[in-house]
Parts: structure tokens; sequence; C-alpha cells
């Protein structure tokens, strides 16, 4: 197929980018909440290994949804690192469970990227 | 062209995260569009559909699809009452076997994630304009 989405009225666009931007703003709240959620879940599995897989799993969620918006927000390497941190977390059996020091250092590069202090 | 004029358009948004929902509404919003109904997934969206009385659906598409793909096959069906309200799925696979299920459970139209702000206006208000009747849905030409 060739034929071409309709363009979009300047006014809508505009809007768009001013709602688009100012939710940019915010984006780093939600994401500290994130990271919040995810070391909140780390800590469980620390203490509970036999419940790491669907922690893991709840984890990789929320790494996922850091992954897309990070993307959308306009923090491309923190959505890589998160991509990465889904990937490590939501792997399927038979694949080892990543363990929680691997985890613990994927948040953590997350958190040092949203505080200006990559690496 | 204006993309949704009518007023008072009802657009269902279904995703476990609070934050792409509140994204979503905002994107809306500049579509003038501000009755968006939320769901965190496709259970809490069946038991909303006939009081919300969507025309749009915007649907995520989590690794797992058994409860989204259900859930359009049921209103496909007309478990919901209107049985042709569009549907917008956001996927972050486009492997092709996703999509071709998609199509077939009968969604409309896939935005690949990460969410693209001009991809959601385009392709929620092409689908608000065009509804029930829509033609199939055009894709943007090759680069």
């Amino acid at each position: 197929m060739t034929e071409q989405l309709p363009d979009i009225d300047p006014d809508i666009l505009a809007r768009a980018e001013a709602a688009l931007t100012a939710l940019s703003s915010q984006y780093p709240v939600w994401l500290e909440n994130d990271l919040a959620a995810m070391r909140t879940l780390l800590q469980v599995a620390r203490h509970r290994p036999d419940d790491r897989q669907d922690l893991w799993r709840e984890l990789a969620a929320i790494a996922h949804n850091v992954k897309g918006l990070a993307g959308t927000f306009g923090f491309p390497r923190i959505s890589e690192l998160a991509a990465d941190l889904h990937e490590r977390t939501a792997a399927i059996p038979p694949a080892a469970p990543a363990d929680p020091e691997t985890v613990a250092a994927m948040i953590d590069g997350i958190t040092r990227v949203l505080k200006g202090r990559p690496g | 062209m204006g993309l949704v004029k009518e007023d008072r358009r009802r657009v269902m948004v279904v995703d476990a995260s609070q934050h792409i929902r509140r994204l979503l509404r905002t994107l809306l919003g500049a579509l003038e569009i501000h009755e968006v109904s939320e769901a965190r997934d496709s259970d809490q969206a069946s038991a909303q559909m006939a009081q919300a009385r969507p025309d749009l659906i915007i649907l995520d598409l989590p690794r797992d699809t058994t409860g989204p793909l259900l859930f359009v096959h049921r209103l496909r069906r007309g478990e919901f009452g209107a049985a042709r309200i569009p549907v917008l799925a956001l996927s972050a696979s486009t492997h092709h076997a996703v999509l071709e299920t998609a199509w077939e459970t009968g969604i409309d139209d896939v935005i690949a994630k990460p969410l693209s702000a001009i991809d959601i206006i385009q392709r929620a208000g092409w689908l608000l304009e065009n509804g029930a009747d829509a033609p199939p849905c055009p894709v943007k030409a090759a680069e």
C-alpha cells in the first residue's frame, strides 16, 4: 500500500507537542517511581529465591514500560538500559533466572543515567 | 485537514501502565477528545464496555497477547454491543506473526512502541473519523 496518512492540522500538532513537552518534564518523576518499584521487587527477590521467577516477571513488565516511555520522552540511553534489564529478567524457562546482583547493577545503571552520572 | 472535529468522541485506553494511559489521554486531548475511559487490562475493559461505549479502543498488546486478543474476539462477536468499534493496538513487537494474528482477530491498526505522538494522533484520528465503515487503514508510504 502506498496511500499516505493524512497530514495533521498544525494546531493539533502544536497542542500535542505542548502537551508532550509538559509531560516530558514530569517523566523523571515517573521514572523514579518505576525505579523504586523495581528496587522493592529486587529486595523481595533477595529474600525469596523461590519466588524469583514471578518477581522477575513483574520487574520485567516495569522495565518494558520504562523502555517504551523513555524512548517516547527522549531518554534513549535509559530506554536501551531498560531493554537490557527487560531481556535479562523476562528470560523464559529453562533459561536461568537472573541473579539479584546483576539486576541491582542494571537498575543502578538506569539510576545513574537519570541522575546525569552515566557509567 | 482536521482530525476529529465531532464533539464528545469517546475513547477507551487499555494498558497496564498508568503512565502510558496518562500519555495517551494527554495526546487524545490534543485531538479535543476528553471522554477517555481507562482500563488496566482486558478483563477490566470488558467490564467497562457497556458504560464507556467507546468510539475507539486503544489496546496494549503485551508479550502474552491471550487476554487482549480474546477481548477483541469477543468485541467482534458483538458480546459488548457494537461489534465494529475500531481497535488500535500498541505493540512492542512488529513481528509479522504478531501482526497477522492481530489482523485476523480484528484489530484495525498496530502502532509499534516506543510510541510516537504523531503516529498516535494520525492513526487514532483516522480510525475515529472513519469509524465502523473505515476503508483499509492507509500506511505511510515507503521512505
